[in-house]
């Protein structure tokens, strides 16, 4: 399942990343388009809507402080006892 | 023994989810008292010049309560100040950092002891950054704020998320440095030699943006289990020293 985090202090453009549908699917896949999306992220924790004791794919784009928040979740979820794992996912524009 | 205060104006911004500081814990292993400010001793300003003499009002402001609670550092929840102030903390804090009172963004406590860590062991102020790419073995941190004293040349612009207020963008010297990061329970410590090797300038991120060199050992440390967001670089190696911290 996809969960897209974005933050209402961002409000460029933001580039929806393009992933595997069939990764998608089956993973809990979390795509952190922006900074100051942890507080999203602990309220789905919350609700149920991600188990942090099942893999969680951060997925960090190259922009809008992104790799930031991917950076704050992911630390967040060590120190609870979960499971996490980062996914870079940008063009390279250098 | 030296008696260390440090201001948390404002709480922790609430993003900083991984960051949490126990105050008595802090207080019984490094001998720092943290001291709870309100946020409203600054935003009582009110709305102030958008520009540079604004800031420097936020500036006058920060080191009043420097000084009426004889502050060795603080940090800021600097966020609330664009929507009351409308303008930033990026200058003060700059400001105060090159003065040696380390001062950090968004009421980040371990960055703030970081930082004053960092000021110790190296005498020199340290760039509270965010990463904000990795590829290969290059990472870009960038923020909006930096001490001017590291920087060899610097222009102020508005803050990234905001566009308000003043920020700065600093290029700093090609060379050495160290990238540093105690967490808020204070049980680990990371520093790890690096080098930057360009400077630059796109849109979409915060506005000081160094490109650094690291080893494969740095990148998957933030890959898989990094000390939250902000870190701290500091200019020349002392990995081996802060190993001995």
């Amino acid at each position: 399942m996809l969960h897209i985090l974005v933050s209402s202090l961002h409000h460029e453009a933001l580039p929806v990343p393009d992933l595997n549908a069939d990764f998608v699917e089956h993973h809990q896949v979390v795509a952190v388009m922006t900074g100051g999306t942890e507080q999203l992220f602990l309220a789905k924790v919350q609700q149920g809507e991600i188990d942090i004791h099942q893999p969680v794919y951060l997925v960090a784009g190259g922009q809008s402080n992104s790799l930031a928040a991917c950076c704050e979740i992911l630390s967040w979820i060590n120190q609870h006892g979960g499971t996490g794992e980062m996914k870079l996912v940008w063009k390279q524009s250098n | 023994m030296e008696t260390i205060k440090l201001g948390v104006i404002g709480k922790p911004s609430d993003w900083l989810i991984a960051s949490e500081v126990d105050y008595q814990n802090v207080a019984d292993n490094l001998g720092i008292t943290l001291v709870d400010i309100p946020i409203e001793r600054v935003t009582s300003l009110g709305e102030v010049d958008g520009g540079e003499a604004g800031a420097m009002k936020i500036y006058d402001r920060l080191k009043e309560i420097v000084s009426e609670y004889q502050l060795s550092g603080l940090t800021l929840r600097c966020f609330d100040l664009l929507t009351t102030v409308k303008n930033t903390g990026c200058l003060a804090l700059s400001k105060l950092n090159d003065e040696g009172i380390p001062a950090a963004c968004e009421g980040d406590i371990p960055t703030l002891i970081t930082m004053l860590l960092c000021q110790r062991v190296t005498g020199c102020p340290g760039f509270q950054c965010n990463p904000a790419r990795i590829a290969d073995k290059q990472m870009l941190f960038a923020h909006c704020t930096i001490p001017l004293t590291m920087c060899q040349s610097h222009e102020l612009t508005t803050h990234f998320e905001s566009g308000i207020g003043v920020a700065i963008h600093g290029e700093l010297p090609i060379g050495d440095y160290t990238l540093v990061k105690l967490s808020g329970d204070l049980k680990r410590l990371f520093a790890a030699d690096v080098k930057l090797i360009r400077n630059q300038y796109e849109p979409n991120l915060c506005r000081t943006q160094v490109q650094i060199e690291a080893d494969e050992r740095v990148i998957r440390y933030f890959m898989t289990n990094p000390i939250a967001n902000h870190h701290v670089l500091v200019p020349g190696h002392f990995e081996k020293q802060f190993s001995l911290t």
